[in-house]
């Protein structure tokens, strides 16, 4: 007996594996990816209630009045400066990434652009007008950025270094010049930078920032055409996609490396000015703040494709700006909360890339199937929930009745004479057409008596949720089942 | 007399396959299979590439979980789940692509991962009771092909393996060794072995196996006993129709030398020599079939003349066929027509010398225009040093079709229109891109050659291997190349995909092109071609002329030196 128990043990197998999925349509990949947002915000609530209890409602309030008050339309200002900023981020890192040039030193190349435009704006002669002052800082702070990319861009293309490890390193350059240049600069006991005095936007709709909106516009479109039509945007796709095609049909890889590294550089620059210049208007080395990361996940969350990465930046900024409206209104440590909702929701958003290109699958196990089978019958009954069979019965005969409703309409809008009138019924019929759907739900059903009513939904909510929770212990049973036929076997 | 246990062993199941299924996703790789091996016979197992083969013995040897059906070992149900399983059942395989340590000795490779401890004479036991030859001291990177799959076999029965699943095992030997290997095969049935050979060639099945399972697109077909059958209806079961196995290849006369190498050296990518001292020409109207066991330099030859290689010694000298040839703006520009001039390259369509020197540029266009200008000999063009894209501003049309389709000759992720302008896209305006052209091209490449695909804007890597390998093909061929180079272009496509290829080559050779083949198949090579070189460890060994010679003479230059 106890060889068959030690057997037994011996073919244990975790019952769960992962799969790859393969040829998932885009509309549930984005079900997904929407479903994974609204759970995000939800969470981040929940977090909230539980550090503060009792404040679920507020959060939700107050997140959505630090982002959308339309009384103040500075909150609305700043909430798209913020887009803007990681937007530019992104974008700028979009070209190396399509090249498969892991540059994470985002915050490295702003950080030198930060700076050496806060630099210039200092110390330039204070008799000069302030637009030269600013075409200064703007072109020092491309340079700088351009500079800062393009190093690891040559080592990679001549020694075939490892990118990702060099722009991390030069990130940690970055910051330490920014405080040794604050500790030189401010000679006075103070041990801050101050207020910029020149060299400076002004403010324009309550805030300074309000000009990189112009500038993520732009690049935005300089970035979508340079990736999409550009032939350097097709060269840079085909070394990111394999070195070798490139070489093949003789696209010169170094050249396109380093060019593509200018390109991000002088991006990097062009934010680092506006950070400096045009948002905050003061400089401290650690002034952009983690964005750079930010802008990362971004990138690769829109698959370096310029909409997706406009929808994210949007929804970060939402999430920073709003939690951070919350956070004090619940009287929590703003930038603390924030940082655990911005990542809370990077997380979950992660997670939904898991999911929507990997699928988690049962071993197959007909005896545990045919037990599964039965459970789940019953399961179906308790909730109430109809049978597929069933279901598919009234799907069929709901698509016949919706049919002939259907037809009539379109007969009358054909039976029409007037040829505008016609064209104007034929747009309405259209747009209408889901609202008609569900009047003919409705009518159906009350036609078959079949009411769903809010608990009988509530009821297929749960049988749905609780799904995996049956299924563990589905297992379990099984496996005592089992257990118990075995012993009697036995004895 | 046959003596009864033999008798019965012969008659005894082993291994059988009930309703077998795998799926990857929206691919069926095996739908239904079912059919058993008996213990101590040569089972092959024949189908085309893609048609589930390899899967199918996957799940036998623990690499693949089915998602449907059941294996039986012995009438009792298995649960194979890894190697180890696989191997506790005495189920061994030999793959394709060898897992071998490379600076492991032959009997360090076969200890590795094992409990018990072997001796070295253990190994020299084993190999001279079925006749392999290994040096049990040999390090992996120091052996052949042939060496390596013999360890890997050896590596397998030290296991305590019955029976042996073989994956392809022919594709990367001689005649010589095939011969070889079949000895052993022999000799491992008579021991009361069960050898599973997977395979697509037709020759080879009827020569050494007892039953022949047919798989097509992932469904069991039939299994039929090989005494009872013969090439041509094996070759109909497989494909699902009749085909013509006859390869064509039209006589012409050729043309001039197109192409002269010199004593040609190249290394590698490692830094290693590849190929030394190569000569040979290359005529106009002519298939030059180039022979060898892989890694004898193919490659390294090919990417050699196309540019791609720098550190090069020797000479190749391109001849373009332009003698009495008018002049044009295809690729010649304005400035080099009037250097051309200068040096005497041209005369005049009446005769008389060429002198462009007091033209204005807008009498020169008019006369090149009216094809005035004429070639007074053949263009001759060194093309050493020169890279690829200088190769094509010389207005040199050579196509290479490398071997590495999707790593090399194409991008899996990109759709058709932008995979054609792989070649074109500098002929953009302002720095955009212009995708009329390209997408007229795929167009015309996807009615003409019939490749099967939803729209030219599906990704390439989306479609099957023949199909990739006809977009290829057809983006190459329509520069219309002076000299078309192809390595291994049927690599892994299906019967009439490659029928397909080989015919659109034949085309190519009529219309004056020089095509350089590079083959691994050498029935094909020898049908096809119309002289063969034949490579051995970078250096020429032979050509020959394949009608006049025998396979195994080829085998033998092959394995020289």
């Amino acid at each position: 007996m106890e060889k068959v128990v030690s057997k037994e043990k011996k073919n244990f197998k975790f019952p769960l594996y992962v799969t790859k999925k393969i040829g998932l349509p885009a509309w549930k990949y984005w079900l997904i990816r929407i479903v994974g947002i609204l759970g995000a915000f939800l969470l981040a609530g929940i977090v909230c209630t539980i550090l503060k209890p009792g404040t679920f409602g507020l959060f939700f309030s107050e997140l959505f009045r630090g982002c959308f008050d339309f009384s103040d339309i500075t909150t609305i200002v700043e909430l798209l400066v913020l887009t803007s900023l990681l937007l530019l981020i992104a974008l700028a890192l979009t070209p190396a990434f399509k090249m498969k040039f892991w540059n994470i030193g985002a915050e490295g190349q702003i950080l030198i652009s930060c700076l050496v435009s806060a630099g210039i704006a200092k110390f330039a002669p204070s008799d000069l007008p302030n637009i030269v002052i600013l075409i200064m800082a703007c072109g020092g702070a491309i340079v700088a950025g351009i500079v800062w990319s393009v190093i690891p861009a040559i080592f990679k293309a001549f020694f075939n270094t490892n990118e990702t490890l060099f722009t991390l390193m030069m990130n940690y350059i970055a910051t330490v010049l920014g405080g040794l240049a604050v500790s030189v600069w401010i000679k006075s006991g103070s041990q801050s930078f101050g207020l910029l005095k020149q060299g400076i936007f002004s403010e324009i709709m309550g805030s300074t920032g309000t000009l990189t909106i112009v500038f993520a516009i732009l690049v935005f479109i300089l970035v979508f055409f340079y990736i999409k039509k550009s032939i350097h945007g097709y060269e840079v796709t085909v070394v990111g996609e394999s070195v070798n095609t490139a070489r093949y049909v003789g696209i010169n890889v170094r050249k396109v490396i380093i060019r593509t590294m200018i390109f991000t550089g002088a991006i990097m620059g062009l934010i680092g000015f506006l950070i400096v210049c045009a948002i905050n208007q003061t400089f401290n080395d650690s002034i952009v703040g983690g964005k750079g990361f930010t802008g990362v996940l971004i990138a690769w969350l829109g698959h370096f494709e310029p909409g997706e990465i406009l929808l994210f930046s949007f929804l970060a900024a939402v999430m920073e700006q709003g939690t951070t409206t919350a956070a004090s209104a619940v009287s929590m440590s703003s930038f603390l909360f924030s940082s655990i909702c911005t990542g809370i929701f990077f997380f979950v958003i992660i997670a939904c890339e898991f999911f929507s290109s990997y699928q988690i699958k049962a071993h197959h196990n007909k005896e545990f199937m045919s037990y599964h089978g039965e459970q789940k019958a019953l399961r179906r009954k308790k909730y109430s929930v109809q049978d597929p069979s069933e279901k598919e019965q009234y799907r069929k005969d709901f698509a016949a009745f919706f049919i002939t409703i259907k037809n009539e309409k379109l007969e009358k809008i054909k039976s029409e004479k007037n040829g505008f009138k016609r064209f104007v019924k034929t747009i309405g019929y259209k747009i209408s057409y889901p609202f008609s759907w569900m009047k003919a739900r409705r009518t159906f059903n009350k036609r078959n008596n079949k009411h769903f009513s809010f608990l009988n939904l509530m009821k297929i909510f749960g049988y749905g949720i609780t799904y995996p929770v049956f299924w563990i212990t589905c297992h379990i049973r099984f496996a005592k089942l089992n257990k118990k036929a075995m012993k009697g076997e036995n004895a | 007399m046959v003596s009864p246990p033999a008798l019965l062993i012969t008659f005894m199941e082993n291994i059988r396959f009930e309703n077998i299924t795998k799926i990857f996703g929206s691919i069926v790789a095996n739908n239904n299979v079912s059919f058993s091996i008996d213990t101590g016979e040569v089972f092959c197992i024949l189908g085309e590439n893609g048609s589930g083969k390899t899967t199918l013995l996957n799940v036998l040897a623990g690499i693949y979980k089915q998602d449907e059906g059941r294996v039986y070992i012995n009438e009792k149900e298995v649960n194979i789940n890894s190697p180890k399983d696989a191997y506790a059942h005495k189920i061994g395989m030999v793959h394709q692509h060898f897992k071998l340590v490379n600076v492991f000795t032959a009997f360090e490779n076969i200890s590795l991962g094992s409990k018990t401890k072997y001796t070295v004479q253990q190994v020299v036991d084993l190999c001279n009771k079925y006749g392999f030859k290994l040096d049990p001291n040999k390090r992996v990177y120091d052996m052949s092909v042939s060496e390596k799959q013999t360890l890997e076999i050896v590596k397998t029965l030290f296991r305590g393996v019955d029976t042996l699943i073989l994956d392809e095992p022919t594709a990367v030997l001689t005649p010589q060794e095939i011969a070889h290997l079949f000895d052993i095969i022999r000799n491992m049935k008579k021991d009361g072995k069960t050898i599973v050979i997977i395979t697509h060639k037709l020759n080879e099945v009827m020569e050494i196996s007892d039953r022949i399972a047919i798989l097509r697109k992932g469904e069991y077909i039939t299994t039929v006993k090989t005494s009872e059958t013969n090439e041509k209806q094996l070759a109909e079961l497989m494909v699902g129709h009749k085909i013509d196995l006859n390869i064509h290849r039209s006589k012409i006369p050729t043309t001039g030398v197109r192409l002269h190498i010199e004593n040609l050296s190249a290394v590698n990518r490692d830094g290693e020599i590849a190929i030394k001292d190569i000569s040979f020409d290359l005529y106009g109207s002519e298939i030059l079939g180039i022979a060898g066991i892989s890694g004898s330099g193919q490659k390294e030859l090919l990417e050699t003349i196309a540019g791609l290689n720098k550190e090069t010694s020797g000479s190749i000298i391109f001849t373009n066929p332009k003698k009495e040839q008018p002049v044009t703006f295809f690729h010649k520009n304005i400035k080099q027509i009037r250097e051309l001039a200068s040096q005497g390259k041209f005369h005049l369509k009446d005769g008389s010398p060429c002198d462009l020197t007091n033209k204005s540029n807008k009498e020169v266009i008019e006369m090149v225009n009216n094809e005035e200008i004429i070639f007074y000999e053949d263009e001759i063009i060194d093309l050493k040093y020169k890279k690829p894209i200088e190769i094509r501003d010389l207005g040199i049309k050579l196509s290479f079709v490398p071997e590495d389709r999707l790593g090399m000759g194409l991008v899996g992720s990109m759709d058709l229109i932008d995979n054609m302008m792989l070649r074109s896209f500098r002929k953009g305006h302002a720095g955009l891109l212009d995708r009329r052209k390209p997408a007229a091209l795929a167009q015309k490449i996807v009615d003409e050659l019939e490749v099967k695909t939803p729209n030219i804007h599906t990704q390439v890597k989306k479609l099957s291997g023949g199909n990739i390998q006809k977009i290829l093909v057809g983006r190459e061929l329509s520069s219309r190349p002076k000299i078309l180079m192809t390595a291994y272009p049927v690599r892994g496509l299906d019967i009439n995909s490659s029928y397909l290829i080989y015919n659109l080559l034949d085309e190519q050779k009529k219309k004056g092109t020089s095509i350089i083949f590079v083959g691994e198949d050498l029935d094909v090579l020898m049908a096809l071609c119309d002289r063969l070189l034949v490579l051995s460890n970078g250096h020429i060994s032979g050509i020959v002329d394949p009608t006049k010679v025998s396979k195994e003479e080829i085998g033998l230059l092959m394995t020289r030196g």
